[in-house]
């Protein structure tokens, strides 16, 4: 990916939040592979459709670092559970293509509902407002994009999106990433979840080692999204349900500068143990979040590939 | 399952199988040899340590501590953890002293038992045949192999776990190029050498060692480092000339366990290292090494 190519693909997927030129040659960020990568699949064989991009994606920065200062180390995940159910409703699939402009988004629900839709690229305000009804826990959200509005999203191709679903019971805030026409997924080319290295329902996150010329601040923020039949999509962060921090690191030319010890190995961030409780069919899936701290910071968002043991590489851990 | 995880560059291929053909070089002839390889230890690619911290090099490790093999075994023992399958079918061979009930399970083959059956001891032996699903000894024809779990339970209902490699290609069992076990002489106790493991690039690696032990009435048992069936992992940094930790300004010198004493006539040991290599992506693997009598390549330590 070219360097440009690479800052438009990062640009199209955060819409409007970070603006700038586009880094210079040599600033692209390696650990980056977009569609027409891997061969993997979009969807699993069997596997639901990928969850797209984690809540509040392309917002809650931290502070710009200060000039001069490297990011003292940084702590490793905490020992997590992915929790067994949860109350709120989540979503089928998080990439949302608006063919002619008609937007239909799947969800996993307890109950009808309604939905509210923003997108700050394309417009100010509120996108759409739709209800959905529940039947055998699966509901639609049907709403339409304006024709000034699907011209919009046409130009950027691909552009963050928030959703807030309320039930009565329960409200939730997701994102989406809207498309004007289907694209493959971007995966980071290393790290992700380790299915079961540590035991047969006890995966772990490792953080890919961003490599980057010449190096840079680097803002982590790490995701494990998980999908269960009854619940949909939804999402685990190091400090709770639909809730993760940022991680700051040194991205040099041979990756972290922060994970390299002093005998030469390279240790990445690691988010360890996480347990994921048997018999609820689940699947799971690495997500990573970055801000290059450029004069011109620019973010994007990638899945992590999922190291299976019958397999080296998948798209999801899956746990009976 | 694994078997992909042995082409990778840290494995030097000048290994050793020819060794198993030279038999027990250094035997006596006073108590038959082991009728074949141990296969993998017992908790074989499960109990793996967290993955190390970022940007810190491994602590010291401390060495094996001295150990008496061959007492206080319990449950049978296998003949060979190299289980050939043949279609569906296997076939497990062992040492007993009672009859009792084998059940096979494998990670990632689902939680339940893969077989399962009752076997009963004759003259000190038995032979347990089983059969697979269909569809499971297909997805192990593919992987080319697996290491599963035995487990024996007995009449009164305690259960001895051993490991085993299951698998539709022969020869099942490799050696580490170098380290093993160094026999004693005339008696003397033996010690168990780490082999000097090469990396490029550099990684962290996890080293968990087993001395396997077999006696012609109780098959292959297996001491770690903790106790029997019980070992722990060592953590070292495996460079491309080497680990870093065992460097000198000398010769390397490797982790070392001893002295290994048998505690009964007609032992023989060889020795078996884990490895966790901590890549991005970690890599388990497994193998025996070759054992030295003297200046001669043997691959059992045998005490007549």
């Amino acid at each position: 990916m070219t360097p440009r190519a690479w800052y438009l693909a990062g640009l199209a997927a955060t819409g409007a939040l970070l603006v700038g030129p586009p880094p210079p040659a040599g600033m692209a960020a390696r650990a980056v592979r977009a569609a027409g990568g891997p061969p993997v699949l979009a969807r699993a064989a069997g596997g639901p459709a990928l969850p797209g991009p984690p809540p509040g994606a392309g917002s809650e920065f931290p502070a710009a670092p200060r000039p001069g200062v490297t990011p003292p180390s940084a702590p490793l995940g905490p020992p997590a559970r992915i929790p067994a159910s949860v109350s709120t409703p989540g979503l089928l699939n998080g990439t949302i293509v608006a063919a002619a402009g008609a937007l239909r988004i799947a969800v996993a629900c307890h109950r009808p509902g309604h939905a509210t839709l923003t997108a700050g690229a394309i417009s100010r305000g509120v996108l759409a407002r739709a209800a959905y009804g529940c039947s055998r826990g699966r509901g639609l959200v049907r709403a339409a994009l304006s024709t000034p509005q699907a011209r919009r999203l046409r130009a950027l191709g691909e552009t963050l999106a928030s959703i807030i679903l309320s039930d009565g019971h329960a409200s939730v805030r997701l994102s989406l990433a809207l498309q004007s026409r289907s694209r493959g997924p971007r995966y980071w080319s290393d790290g992700g979840l380790q299915c079961t290295v540590l035991g047969d329902d006890e995966p772990y996150l490792v953080d890919p080692d961003f490599q980057v010329t010449p190096a840079v601040t680097i803002d982590v923020r790490p995701w494990i999204a998980w999908y269960t039949a009854t619940g949909g999509w939804q999402w685990l962060g190091t400090r709770g349900v639909r809730s993760s921090r940022w991680y700051r690191f040194t991205a040099g030319p041979a990756g972290v500068v922060q994970w390299r010890t002093p005998r030469g190995a390279v240790h990445p961030w690691t988010w360890a143990p996480i347990t994921v409780g048997p018999g609820h069919g689940t699947v799971a899936i690495g997500v990573f979040e970055v801000i290059y701290r450029y004069p011109h910071p620019l973010y994007t968002w990638a899945y992590a590939h999922s190291s299976v043991t019958m397999s080296p590489l998948g798209t999801y851990c899956a746990y009976s | 399952m694994w078997r992909w995880l042995l082409r990778g560059p840290w494995l030097r291929p000048s290994v050793v199988l020819a060794l198993v053909l030279m038999g027990a070089a250094g035997a006596a002839d006073a108590a038959p040899p082991p009728v074949a390889l141990p296969g993998p230890p017992p908790g074989a690619l499960s109990g793996i340590a967290l993955p190390p911290p970022p940007g810190v090099d491994p602590l010291a490790q401390p060495d094996g501590p001295p150990v008496t093999v061959g007492r206080s075994t319990s449950g049978p023992g296998l003949l060979s953890g190299d289980i050939a399958l043949h279609g569906t079918r296997f076939t497990l061979s062992l040492a007993c002293a009672t009859s009792g009930n084998a059940r096979v399970t494998a990670r990632g083959y689902g939680a339940g038992p893969l077989a399962s059956a009752r076997y009963v001891c004759r003259h000190g032996r038995a032979t347990v045949p089983m059969s697979l699903p269909g569809g499971v000894a297909r997805r192990i024809a593919r992987a080319r192999s697996v290491i599963a779990a035995v487990t024996f339970i007995s009449p009164a209902g305690s259960a001895e776990r051993q490991s085993i490699v299951l698998g539709a290609d022969g020869q099942l069992s490799a050696f580490w190029s170098d380290g093993g076990l160094l026999c004693g002489q005339s008696g003397s106790p033996a010690s168990l050498v780490a082999p000097n493991f090469t990396v490029s690039p550099p990684t962290t690696i996890d080293v968990r060692p087993w001395v396997a032990w077999y006696t012609d009435g109780g098959g292959w048992h297996w001491q770690g480092t903790v106790g029997p069936n019980a070992s722990r992992w060592y953590r070292f940094t495996a460079t491309p000339a080497g680990v870093a930790e065992w460097r000198g300004p000398g010769a390397a010198s490797p982790w070392t366990w001893g002295p290994i004493r048998p505690s009964e006539t007609g032992v023989s040991m060889i020795g078996v290292f884990e490895v966790v290599y901590w890549y991005s992506r970690p890599v388990y693997t497994w193998r025996l090494t070759a054992s030295r009598l003297g200046q001669s390549p043997t691959t059992y330590c045998t005490y007549p």
